[in-house]
């Protein structure tokens, strides 16, 4: 396997002075060929804007990005041919069809499939003839992914791809997505749906405030985030936990990387002493559990380390 | 080994021949864009044409008069109000930002919006030259400044129409914001400057289409539109002599509009 995409230090700032707004600070990213990297995070955590920078539609400040070893933006001739580009929302005239929509854009292609091959994929064969003006937005969405596809790419950059799908149709895009990987296409995915990124990513970055707050595999991610238990709190004294992280109000939440020990533990105390446990809920770490911790926390002021966010100091 | 391989490219690539068969098709669609583009530059002048003819027979300085104003009214409500209000909607569409996600590169998607006026000016050209030749208007000492005039104007008013989209919002706005450069192109109508006080006739005479009216009535009847009427007309290779000065403004509006463009132009409403 080799590195397809990567980034060393990059940054971007918007703006000069004192309004000046650094949306990408510092990111090192890889991605292998072959792989689906998802780049999760909340609302302005900086993803577009990174996305922007990978596909060359707009320069560093400082640092640096490769895809295939060459500069997105300033190599953008020779990279372009190679990679699919699905940007966040819009880009298609309401005045054209489906089919001439997708035939203007196969015009720019250097070396492109045909129209009725993508229209087949996105499943969109007997609206190739309707306005694009006249479509829902999960159909709009739908001839979005069509166009990034024409051209046959190595490496797709999906912005946000399911966003506006019904069920059936996000999940008839995500068998798409995994038969083009199964092709051997390179993916890089934003996404807010935490089970798309489960679904389909093989690699995961979540970003908060600009930075690359933790990645790894779904499972390392998942592994290095502790576990939680909850209940009602029982009005005694409750047993030491050891290693664990208890917070104990009205509802006592324990934080463990030993999810099995610790509630083997509390539910011999709770039997020991004839308690019932009201409301209880143990579950391991999730993406989202994840998530929400990294989006909770107000202020990053330091790069992390990776792996350790939310995890018990 | 096959004859094709997975890395050649199976056809050669014209990105902007089908930018701007998309942009023909969206024109075509544009009810707004299709009377004010064909009916009116070609059946007003036209129609001048004919009344001024019966009254008063045809002469070279009528078949100028006629070829300013379809010039005028094809470079003002074809190429340049097309070229503002299409890439004002591509833009406020996302369709500029799109296609540079693409392997089309800057210029060309500028240019495809340019070509359905330009086709649609030099057909109504062609027309409206015919009509005016066939119907015993006398033969032009010039037709290459004629011509000049015509490509050089298209260009022009295309760029002034990329620049003056940077300042519209959307197509409702182009309305407004199309109104300076519609200004500035009636300063330069011969009819108009041969009524101005010198500094201001002066002062028009550096007007883009005041540059063109210029070349287009050396090219048809040998002498200014703005001349006295006594002055004489000059035979072929004497136009070359007279075209300096036009040729010169045109030279300098056309960068003008180039610098105008690439300082201002916006692909993407956002920023």
């Amino acid at each position: 396997m080799s590195t397809v995409i990567s980034t060393r230090d990059l940054r971007r700032v918007y703006g000069h002075g004192a309004s000046a707004f650094e949306a990408v600070k510092g990111i090192d990213l890889d991605v292998q060929e072959g792989e689906v990297f998802g780049l999760l995070g909340t609302n302005g955590a900086g993803k577009t804007s990174t996305l922007d920078l990978l596909e060359g539609l707009s320069a560093p400040t400082s640092g640096r990005v490769e895809v295939f070893g060459l500069d997105p933006h300033t190599e953008r001739a020779t990279v372009r041919p190679q990679i699919g580009i699905m940007l966040q929302s819009g880009g298609l005239p309401a005045e054209l069809t489906v089919t001439e929509t997708l035939e203007m854009w196969r015009g720019t292609c250097s070396n492109p499939t045909t129209v009725e091959a993508v229209l087949e994929q996105v499943d969109l064969i007997d609206r190739a003839h309707v306005r694009v003006g006249a479509m829902s937005g999960g159909e709009k969405r739908r001839v979005d992914l069509a166009a990034a596809l024409l051209g046959q790419p190595r490496v797709l950059f999906l912005d946000e791809p399911t966003t506006g799908l019904d069920p059936e149709s996000r999940r008839a895009t995500w068998q798409l997505l995994a038969d083009l990987k199964a092709s051997g296409v390179t993916m890089v995915l934003t996404t807010h749906y935490l089970d798309e990124a489960e679904a389909l990513a093989d690699h995961i970055a979540i970003m908060h405030q600009g930075e690359v707050a933790n990645s790894g595999t779904l499972r390392d991610i998942v592994d290095a985030h502790p576990a939680t238990i909850a209940f009602e709190h029982p009005g005694l004294a409750l047993p030491p936990l050891d290693g664990a992280h208890v917070e104990a109000r009205s509802r006592v939440t324990v934080s463990t990387r030993d999810l099995q020990g610790h509630l083997y533990e509390l539910l011999g105390w709770a039997r020991a002493h004839g308690i019932e446990l009201v409301g209880l809920d143990a579950r391991a770490a999730s993406l989202e559990s994840v998530f929400l911790t990294i989006a909770d926390n107000p202020t990053t002021t330091s790069a992390p380390t990776p792996g350790l966010i939310g995890a018990p100091s | 080994m096959t004859t094709t391989t997975a890395s050649a490219p199976a056809r050669r690539r014209r990105p902007l021949v089908a930018l701007a068969k998309a942009e023909y098709l969206q024109f075509r669609r544009n009810t707004t864009l299709l009377v004010m583009g064909i009916g009116f530059p070609v059946a007003i002048p036209l129609a001048t044409f004919f009344v001024v003819r019966n009254q008063e027979g045809v002469s070279a300085s009528l078949a100028t008069t006629t070829f300013e104003m379809f010039v005028l009214l094809a470079l003002l409500f074809v190429q340049f109000y097309s070229v503002l209000s299409m890439v004002t909607t591509r833009r406020s569409e996302g369709v500029l930002k799109r296609l540079r996600t693409g392997e089309a590169t800057d210029w060309q998607i500028q240019v495809a919006p340019m070509v359905p006026g330009a086709v649609i000016t030099l057909v109504g050209t062609a027309l409206v030259t015919a009509v005016v030749y066939a119907a015993g208007a006398p033969a032009p000492v010039n037709p290459v400044l004629m011509a000049i005039a015509v490509l050089a104007g298209i260009a022009i008013f295309s760029l002034l129409g990329l620049a003056t989209s940077a300042l519209t919002k959307n197509a409702e706005a182009a309305q407004i914001t199309s109104l300076p450069i519609m200004a500035l192109a009636f300063m330069g109508l011969s009819t108009l400057r041969s009524t101005f006080p010198d500094r201001l006739a002066q002062l028009a005479d550096w007007t883009p289409f005041a540059a063109l009216s210029d070349l287009m009535s050396i090219g048809t009847s040998g002498r200014l539109a703005t001349a006295p009427d006594s002055a004489t007309a000059l035979d072929f290779s004497g136009t070359f002599a007279e075209i300096a000065e036009p040729v010169a403004i045109l030279v300098v509006w056309t960068v003008l509009a180039l610098e105008l463009t690439r300082r201002n132009f916006r692909w993407d409403d956002r920023g």
